[in-house]
């Protein structure tokens, strides 16, 4: 069965490019969100094996979505993307419960690397 | 395969390889740093260190913005020390080989050469020459 | 046996008791009949022959053997000649030359040569084994120790590694990391982790989970000497030992308790919203942290018995080559400084005390070394009864180089002329330095003085003797500094550089030809704007002129400021170079808000405004 994912990201070329990585290498994208409110709802709704939140969002930020989804489900595995010299809001978002990260500009073959070890990860 | 760091001042397009770069920061307060020659915009707290800023427009002589914007702070081989620039773009992969290397263009200052990428002209940053000039403004400080 | 890890103890511990064995050599130089002092000489080379032999420095250990036996000789004999004495000081400079060795990981050099040079008064023969103590080295850490480093690509190494870490933590129990996570959170980019982690995984299991990590260059699972060995060797060999006495650790942990407590109250206060608690509670805080604070700058603190030794040896020498007799004395070696100030001292000590002996005492006479505490200054004192300098001679040297005018060199006093010696150039002249009783090299004492925070201070009556006085700070880390504003930046001036600070209204202002004066004190100062000296665009007039009565090149002047903003007490950071060359810039600080806070440099501000 192909693993499920969540896209977290306010801009829609960073959505369409994770898109795009999944698909073609047969994950199943159950849904997209631009801020981190739509994001909470969207795993509750799901519950997918994995999430992509973007950092820095309008409204409601990644660390915080990635905080209260946590809070609900201790299990959730979530990989952060952030931007370069975004270290100190990386190390927040590990030290809240975050289970790897990718930096921005990425390419497919590191975010692949980065989703697949975590989904399967015991 | 190398990976660059693009930035941009004046209307320049520069690149830094990215294992030179410790991080970027941005939005600091600049601190005067007294005495200091013209190129040294201040300086920056970063982690605890007072990290000298590299005004990059007085250097390469470019009609200077306001400062403190954008900073990129290079590995401690080089300092530690930030340089302020105007931009910060994605990061690109490159081979670099005789087809994009346009080494004749490489003869002002502090580039180091000049790589077309995709038919954009980016000058490699020369931070050898940086730090060798650095030491002789510092040390000709007040005379 | 590895004992590759307690070199340092080891150089730490033998370095002091040779310097105990000079100290020693010294006393008994004038007293060659004191039985203690033979029998504690001996004890000091039996000491280093144990150790070196343990650490299986052979070459140092049979050095320290030999010194042993000949002592052993004298201690029948119950006294010690000055043959002796010497050999043995000769004999000292070759063991810290070995322990240099040592320290640079060199091989020892071959002490034949000079064991071929023992004095021969008597024979003995007398050899006693070399022994040497088991050292226990089998520590009782277990788990699986785990050594990490990742591509130098990688961008961002310090969240790398703590992803690496949790990951780590969710398959097995971390016993230990280096760094550990919470240095990983506060921003660290080590360039390796070391982990020890106790779990059910077998090695090949782990090795098979952090492969999946690309980003990893090196995965190693180190055994336990092999990282003695890493960790010995990372360790910068510039890593200074600071001993610290077990009350002083008392105290520390102690105040730990305490600040703990006072943690707790305030998280009460906080949940109560109780603000006058609050107030007490940081007012709590407040005496903790200076106490913390002071107690540590004890452990930085070291008294000034080491260095006094040096200068004393440096006595005895000099005076056995130049064939004259000179008393040492000294006062107040007790007293504590920095030890970074101590060792930027030491040379320039020896310095000022060889000049004592060269061209202040003529045949015979006195040195006095003196320390003493002023506030939170020291004040070091190298004084001696000889020959003195004579001002005149300093101001034709003056004219003739062309550093004093006519008029100048008529109005010009003493005290300033005095300081004129310390003028790179003036005194390098070696026929000045003989004739005016003083020698080379002053430009250079007073530099390092000034560099660490001091003040250099010269007197001297002709024919009745010289003093050269140090003022300096207690601390060169933290120093109290006085902050003042400029064209709206912030900036400080170590304390230690500051006479007074007034506030004067603009008709006290005078002025002589273009120089604007102030009268303080019965002299009438010159008044320079920081403004001015710093090339920042001129401020508007102010109701009251802000002054900082300031001491540079040996001249009172009244410092132009916009604001004075007050006194605090700073840890300051050196720049790193190239920006440490900045002329009138000596280091920073950040102050608790994030400011950064820029340290003036006097002294070259003005050489560069003359320059």
């Amino acid at each position: 069965m192909s693993k499920r994912v969540l896209i977290v990201d306010d801009a829609l070329f960073m959505r369409t490019m994770l898109r795009d990585i999944f698909v073609e290498a047969g994950w199943q994208v159950v849904a997209e969100a631009e801020n981190g409110e739509q994001a909470i709802t969207e795993y509750q709704a799901y519950q997918p094996d994995l999430v992509t939140m973007d950092l820095v969002m309008p409204e409601m930020g990644g660390i915080d979505a990635l905080k209260v989804i946590l809070n609900d489900d201790s299990a959730a595995r979530i990989v952060v993307c952030s931007a370069l010299g975004q270290k100190k809001m990386i190390l927040d978002a590990i030290n809240a419960g975050a289970k790897d990260f990718i930096v921005k500009p990425f390419q497919s073959v590191q975010v692949l690397e980065v989703v697949e070890r975590v989904v399967m990860a015991f | 395969m190398k990976q660059l760091l693009p930035f941009r001042v004046g209307y320049e397009n520069y690149a830094l390889e990215l294992v030179e770069v410790q991080e970027v920061v941005e939005n600091q307060t600049i601190y005067d740093f007294p005495g200091s020659p013209k190129v040294v915009a201040g300086a920056i707290g970063f982690h605890g260190r007072i990290v000298p800023v590299i005004d990059l427009a007085v250097l390469l002589d470019f009609p200077t913005g306001k400062l403190g914007q954008r900073l990129i702070v290079l590995v401690n081989k080089w300092g530690p020390v930030a340089l302020g620039v105007d931009q910060v773009r994605a990061i690109i992969n490159i081979e670099i080989n005789q087809t994009n290397q346009m080494q004749n263009y490489a003869e002002r200052n502090y580039i180091r050469d000049v790589i077309n990428c995709g038919g954009e002209m980016i000058s490699l940053f020369d931070l050898d020459q940086l730090q060798i000039n650095l030491e002789s403004l510092c040390a000709q400080t007040g005379g | 046996m590895d004992v590759s890890k307690f070199t340092e103890m080891f150089l730490v511990e033998a370095a002091e008791h040779l310097q105990m064995m000079v100290d020693i050599l010294i006393q008994l130089d004038s007293d060659p009949e004191d039985r203690d002092g033979i029998d504690a000489l001996f004890r000091e080379a039996h000491s280093i022959k144990g150790m070196a032999a343990t650490m299986e420095h052979a070459e140092t250990a049979r050095l320290a053997h030999h010194l042993e036996e000949r002592l052993d000789v004298c201690r029948h004999l119950g006294r010690i000649s000055g043959v002796e004495i010497d050999w043995l000081l000769e004999a000292a400079d070759l063991l810290e030359l070995l322990l240099s060795d040592i320290r640079n990981e060199q091989p020892e050099r071959n002490v034949d040569n000079f064991i071929a040079t023992i004095p021969k008064e008597g024979e003995s023969e007398v050899s006693s084994p070399v022994e040497g103590k088991a050292l226990d080295l089998t520590g009782h850490s277990h788990g699986q120790l785990i050594q990490l480093r990742l591509r130098e690509t990688v961008i961002a190494p310090g969240p790398r590694f703590l992803v690496l870490l949790k990951r780590l933590a969710d398959i097995g129990t971390i016993l230990e990391s280096i760094p550990s996570a919470e240095d990983l959170i506060q921003g660290g980019d080590p360039d390796q982790l070391l982990v020890r982690l106790e779990s059910d995984a077998s090695q090949d299991e782990l090795h098979q989970e952090l492969l999946k990590y690309s980003e990893l260059q090196e995965i190693s699972f180190p055994d336990e000497k092999e990282e003695e060995k890493e960790t010995s060797l990372k360790k910068p060999s510039s890593g200074k030992t600071v001993r610290v006495s077990t009350e002083l650790l008392d105290h520390f942990i102690n105040l730990t308790g305490e600040l703990i407590t006072n943690r707790n109250q305030l998280q009460n206060v906080l949940k109560e919203r109780n603000w006058k608690e609050l107030d007490d509670g940081i007012g709590q805080l407040a005496r903790l942290v200076k106490n913390l604070h002071h107690q540590v700058l004890q452990v930085r603190m070291v008294s000034l018995e080491g260095l006094v030794g040096r200068l004393s040896r440096t006595v005895h020498d000099l005076s056995r080559s130049h064939g004259k007799e000179i008393k040492f004395q000294v006062e107040g070696a007790e007293i504590e400084l920095d030890r970074a100030i101590v060792e930027e001292l030491t040379d320039p000590l020896v310095h000022m005390v060889r000049n004592a002996v060269d061209h202040g005492i003529e045949q015979s006479g006195a040195i006095f070394v003196k320390a003493w505490r002023e506030r939170d200054q020291v004040l070091v004192q190298v004084a001696d009864d000889g020959r003195g300098i004579d001002p005149e001679k300093i101001r034709q040297q003056a004219l003739e180089q062309g550093l004093l005018t006519q008029t100048q060199s008529k109005s010009i006093r003493d005290y300033d002329l005095f300081q004129m010696i310390c003028q790179p150039g003036f005194s390098t002249a070696e026929e000045v330095s003989e004739t005016s009783g003083r020698g080379v090299g002053m430009d250079v004492v007073k530099t390092v003085v000034e560099q660490v925070g001091g003040i250099l201070l010269i007197d001297s009556v002709l024919g009745e003797g010289t003093k050269i006085t140090l003022k300096l700070p207690l601390s060169l880390a933290i120093i109290r500094v006085l902050i003042v504003e400029c064209d709206g930046s912030r900036m400080a001036m170590p304390i230690t550089r500051v006479v007074q600070t007034v506030e004067i209204s603009p008709e006290e202002v005078q002025s002589s030809g273009k120089q604007l004066m102030v009268h303080y004190q019965d002299e009438h100062l010159p008044m320079l704007s920081l403004r001015k000296i710093l090339k920042l665009p001129q401020g508007a007039p102010l109701d009251t002129i802000p002054l900082v009565i300031t001491e540079v090149m040996g001249r009172k002047i009244g410092l132009v400021v916009d604001r004075l903003v007050g006194q605090r007490e700073v840890f300051v950071q050196r720049l790193p170079a190239p920006f440490d060359q900045v002329r009138g810039c000596s280091g920073g600080t950040i102050l608790g808000d994030g400011q950064i806070i820029f340290l003036l440099d006097l002294q070259s501000l003005f050489e560069r405004r003359r320059g």
